[in-house]
């Protein structure tokens, strides 16, 4: 009987312990395959934008590599964190847009936090859906003041920037370690006049000559800190200043704007050039008018067979 | 602390914010495709070009719809665009004409651009020639179409109104770059139904017409680089507006008349006076041979390049 | 109406009906071809242009060959009638008949040719809508249609002494619709010198007018080319070489369409040897000017050093090479031994020397468009391989034999309608004694 129960509570035993193998196993395998699913892990950059008027910006762009092309990953919310990624800390969070990109505008009065070091860490975390798993990017951002001149000495035509930051001891120090380059905003992209590396807070180009402009001769000019480590990118510009050459304007035939000439009349354009009208309704009057006279002739014929005919009723003896 | 960026998303960026900003500011200067949005959507914050905030209609941001058959006639206002290759980095790698024919929903016999293999005498090197149109600024495809289908608009682009064009394919044996093709049957592309027809992205192609190479306008609209431009793995084509006197291949933007001074630029068959908006720029210092063009090509192709000089000689002697 | 006209009215009533088995066999026949045409172009219009031969280089193909080939005969049709007419020659009466009809006819059929090239069908009414006129292609439609209309008034005014003498034939044995439209037709015309007096000035008139559009509008056909870049085509003799070409051809059509009509209506009485001697030698002068027009082009290409030039020569003395000899030599040199010598010159061989000069002048027209579109100035690569050459394909054969099967259809029911031969004014006697040698 002793045995028997023993055997009994035994058997059980295992049984409960199998069971628990098999859910356990089956809870792994499940738990596993949801793993094994596999999200894919999309890549995020965050950068600082300090542009003109001293507007400051944190973008985020969350994209995925496929084909080596960038597709964007749209519609999903990311957070921005002061600091570490938990709740006291949040920013904001915005959604991407259709280029998968989320900015968040810091107002215009917000002073940054800074630390011993005189940097704040910003965060920017995406947290995952079904596809994406959970990504995060984090900054640090050191704070500058940024100023372009230009000017203009005996003829000589220069660009000149000069940075600050804050110091340890609040006063505006001269920054040293960044480089800066020098751009004129073209249609497409930018073309690049010129770089040079900040020296005493200060850097300087000469302006090339030759540089098209407007019609009026205006250019702007921007001057950027690109991706600087502390600084972020910065970005200064001036806007119409008469530096470039004039787009040569023709005068008296162009159609639609002052800069582009399209002749009033051409070969290829709409409209022919006036010999060709004038001669084309000489020759086709000519032409027609004879097909004119001819068709009265015509007409003249069946009147003159009227008037016989009219004759030959008054007339009836008359024979042909 | 490690920041997690690579060097293109920076680069786009800086394209991108810098249109965000230039779209706000350049809103006021495009035609009625870009300024009356469909319906009023949600509004996004944009900086101005000055720095001040624009609230901008969100469908707006980065989109110009192409322009209608009538509003294709004006070009862009205030630009004239003109294209400069690089012979000596051309590889005959295709790109450009895969991504055009992507775009334009061209079939596979069907090309926009072409690659030609030219020698420019015997004892020459030959080297590689992507010719698309040349949108002349004297052009005899659009003096000799009856019906005004083929026009040049103000910003030197030359455009085919399929809408208006009655497939008599004079302007086909006007241009004596042969840059224009034919739709010779009826093409059946799936989602082309609600794509509204214009001129400026050449879809959906009409049986019975004369297409070719649009400079892509509607990319042009929203200061986006043609898809030959941006897809060429070497950078061999620039793009950009004569009037800015600046050129650019979607990495560097230089000067476009220092370009053309320093590397001697020339237009093909310039005696025959079409006035030719591409220039060329002789393939001198090229950085590896031509053959490797020949490399990793499929029969069909090979074939196509059969009557070309190199090969002709080739067989001959 | 004389007694002279009575028989000559008796004698060729006959042709007008269409009762003969014969005839309507071969009516019959003509609209079957007529409908092969048809079908030809109901397929294209289903499959596309993709059916025909041509393709992104050779653009234009047989169609335009075709349709250069049938503007040009009727350009020697108006020619040589409004010379003949200016000229009052006598031997000229039997024939003129025959030449206005060409012309029409033919510049009716033409246009059928290069509506078929069109790619949008449905477009076409955009050439008067929307037309350009610095464009070669509105100058030919302004003047074709110039054209046609001044061809069809010339017709008309030969026709209305002919209706009217039909119109008071008692015997005439035709369906009573058709003698409604004779009277109606003929305008009361009668023949006295009030009527002549206005219908010889209105004839004077158009015939001078119609050479100078015959030559006008020729040429603008032929600047359709030649304002072109392509080289083969650049030339600045196209114009008057255009209008040489047309009128020889057209000139060995009308031999060939006397000796055609002289058989079936048995008129050897009234086109004689004679006639065709004069038309022959009217042949010959223009194979001459052919001839020599032929070489000076070919001369100065291949003389001189251009590569794009040296590229269609050889394109054309190789490939062509049997084209070429036809159209050039043959065309040239056959006619002119024919006829040039009076010991070989019979009614049969200068029909004969005719219609080589027909034939060789399509080639010729297939030679100037063709292997230029095939050497463009940058050699065709980077297409496909069958972009290289031009073949025609059946539905350019079956348009083809369509439209000449329209044109015999149009020439027969022209014929039916009114006699050959002018009927009227000064009707040539019947030369009894002659008939038995003549042949």
């Amino acid at each position: 009987m002793k045995t028997i129960l023993i055997y009994y509570i035994w058997t059980t035993r295992t049984k409960i312990i199998i069971v628990l193998m098999a859910l356990t196993t089956i809870f792994c395998y499940t738990a596993f395959s949801q793993n094994a699913k596999k999200r894919i892990n999309p890549r995020m950059s965050l950068d600082y934008f300090n542009l003109e008027d001293n507007s400051r910006i944190l973008r985020a762009s969350l994209y995925v590599i496929e084909n080596r092309e960038r597709m964007p990953i749209t519609n999903e919310k990311i957070y921005f964190y002061l600091g570490d990624a938990s709740e006291n800390n949040m920013l904001d969070s915005l959604d991407t847009n259709a280029d998968g990109i989320a900015e968040y505008t810091f107002s215009e009065d917000y002073k940054f936090p800074i630390d011993e070091d005189r940097k704040v860490t910003i965060t920017a975390q995406f947290n995952g859906n079904k596809t994406y798993s959970q990504k995060s990017a984090d900054i640090d951002i050191k704070e500058i003041l940024m100023e372009l001149f230009l000017s203009e000495i005996n003829g000589v035509k220069s660009i000149a920037v000069r940075g600050y930051e804050q110091g340890n001891k609040n006063e505006m120090v001269p920054i040293e370690d960044a480089n800066v380059s020098f751009y004129i905003p073209r249609y497409f992209n930018d073309q690049l006049i010129g770089k040079s590396e900040f020296v005493d807070g200060r850097s300087k180009i000469q302006f090339p000559e030759n540089m098209a402009g407007d019609t009026l001769g205006n250019i702007s000019i921007i001057a950027r800190i690109e991706d600087h480590e502390f600084y972020g990118n910065v970005e200064r510009k001036v806007a119409n200043f008469r530096w470039g050459t004039t787009i040569p304007i023709e005068e008296d035939k162009s159609l639609m704007t002052i800069q582009i000439t399209i002749p009033t009349r051409a070969l290829w354009h709409t409209n022919a050039p006036l010999w060709m009208i004038i001669t084309l309704i000489v020759l086709l009057t000519g032409v027609w008018s004879h097909y004119v006279y001819v068709i009265i002739n015509l007409f003249r014929l069946k009147n003159l067979s009227k008037k016989r005919a009219n004759n030959f009723r008054m007339s009836p003896e008359d024979n042909n | 602390m490690a920041k997690k960026k690579d060097k293109t998303s920076r680069r786009e960026f800086f394209n991108s914010s810098i249109s965000l900003g230039a779209t706000a500011l350049f809103l006021s200067n495009f035609t009625s495709s870009c300024t009356d949005p469909k319906e009023p959507g949600e509004k996004v914050k944009v900086l101005g070009q000055n720095g001040e905030l624009l609230e901008v209609d969100k469908s707006e941001l980065h989109y110009c719809k192409p322009a209608t058959p009538e509003e294709s006639r004006q070009g862009i206002p205030n630009r004239k665009f003109v294209m400069v290759i690089d012979l000596s980095r051309c590889r005959n790698a295709r790109i450009c004409v895969e991504k055009c024919q992507e775009a334009h929903h061209l079939l596979p016999g069907q090309e926009f651009i072409r690659v030609y293999l030219m020698q420019r005498s015997e004892k020459s090197t030959p080297y590689w020639f992507p010719k698309p149109c040349f949108h002349c600024n004297n052009p005899l495809c659009a003096s000799v179409c009856p019906v005004g289908a083929t026009y040049k608009r103000s910003d030197g682009i030359v455009l085919v109104d399929n809408e208006r064009c009655i497939g008599c394919k004079f302007c086909m044996t006007g241009c004596p770059y042969n840059a224009r093709i034919f739709m010779w049957e009826k093409l059946e592309v799936e989602n082309e139904k609600d794509i509204e027809y214009s001129p400026e992205t050449s879809i959906p192609a009409r049986e019975g017409t004369v297409a070719k190479c649009d400079f892509c306008p509607d990319l042009l609209r929203n200061k986006k680089l043609p898809h030959c431009v941006a897809a060429c793995p070497m950078g061999a084509i620039y793009f950009g507006d004569i009037n800015e006197d600046s050129v650019t291949n979607g990495e560097e933007t230089v000067g476009f008349t220092e370009l053309i001074k320093n590397y001697d630029g020339y237009r093909h068959l310039e005696n025959l006076g079409t006035d030719p908006s591409v220039y060329y720029l002789p393939a001198t210092g090229r950085l590896f041979p031509f053959e490797r063009g020949l490399e990793d090509k499929d029969e069909e192709l090979m074939k196509r390049y059969e009557n070309s000089p190199y090969f002709k000689n080739k067989n001959n002697g | 109406m004389d007694n002279n006209e009575l028989n000559l009215l008796r004698e060729f009533s006959p042709q007008l009906s269409t009762k003969s088995r014969l005839v309507k066999g071969w009516l019959l026949f003509l609209l079957f071809a007529f409908m092969l045409g048809l079908f030809g172009l109901y397929m294209q219009i289903i499959h596309g242009h993709a059916i025909t031969g041509m393709r992104d280089y050779v653009v234009w193909g047989v169609y335009i060959v075709n349709f250069i080939f049938f503007m040009g005969l009727s350009y020697a049709g108006a020619l040589i009638s409004g010379t003949l007419h200016l000229m009052k020659t006598e031997w000229r009466k039997p024939i003129m008949r025959m030449a206005e009809i060409l012309t029409v006819v033919s510049l009716m059929i033409g246009p059928l040719f290069i509506i078929l090239c069109i790619g949008r069908l449905d477009r076409l009414y955009f050439l008067v809508l929307h037309g350009r006129i610095q464009s070669p292609i509105t100058w030919d439609v302004i003047a074709i249609s110039t054209d046609l209309i001044g061809c069809l008034l010339y017709l008309y005014l030969s026709f209305i002494p002919d209706f009217a003498r039909l119109r008071d034939f008692k015997e005439l044995d035709v369906k009573s619709w058709r003698k409604k439209m004779y009277s109606v037709l003929s305008l009361g015309y009668q023949d006295t010198p009030e009527y002549n007096k206005i219908l010889n000035r209105s004839k004077n008139v158009m015939a001078a007018i119609i050479i100078a559009i015959a030559i006008i509008v020729y040429s603008v056909l032929a600047w359709i080319f030649s304002v072109t870049l392509q080289p083969g085509w650049h030339s600045t003799i196209f114009g008057p070489y255009f209008v040489i070409a047309a009128v020889y051809s057209g000139t060995g059509l009308l031999i060939i369409i006397m000796w055609i009509y002289r058989k079936i209506y048995h008129l050897e009485a009234y086109i004689t040897k004679s006639h065709f001697v004069k038309i022959g030698v009217l042949l010959l002068i223009l194979a001459a000017f052919f001839g020599y027009f032929t070489f000076s082009e070919y001369l100065t290409k291949w003389y001189g050093s251009e590569s794009n030039d040296a590229v269609l020569i050889d394109k054309l003395f190789e490939e062509y090479f049997w084209m070429f000899i036809i159209s050039n030599y043959a065309g040239v040199i056959i006619p002119l031994v024919v006829i040039g010598f009076p010991k070989l010159r019979t009614i049969n061989s200068i029909t004969f020397a005719a219609f080589v000069s027909v034939v060789a002048l399509w080639y010729n027209r297939y030679l100037i468009v063709v292997p230029t579109l095939e050497s463009p100035y940058l050699p065709i690569q980077d297409s496909r391989a069958e972009y290289l050459y031009y073949a025609p394909t059946w539905v350019e054969l079956f348009t083809s034999i369509g439209g000449v099967a329209l044109f015999c259809l149009f020439f027969t029911l022209a014929s039916k309608f009114v006699p050959i031969i002018e009927v009227s004014g000064n009707a040539p006697k019947k030369l009894e004694t002659k008939t038995a040698s003549q042949s």
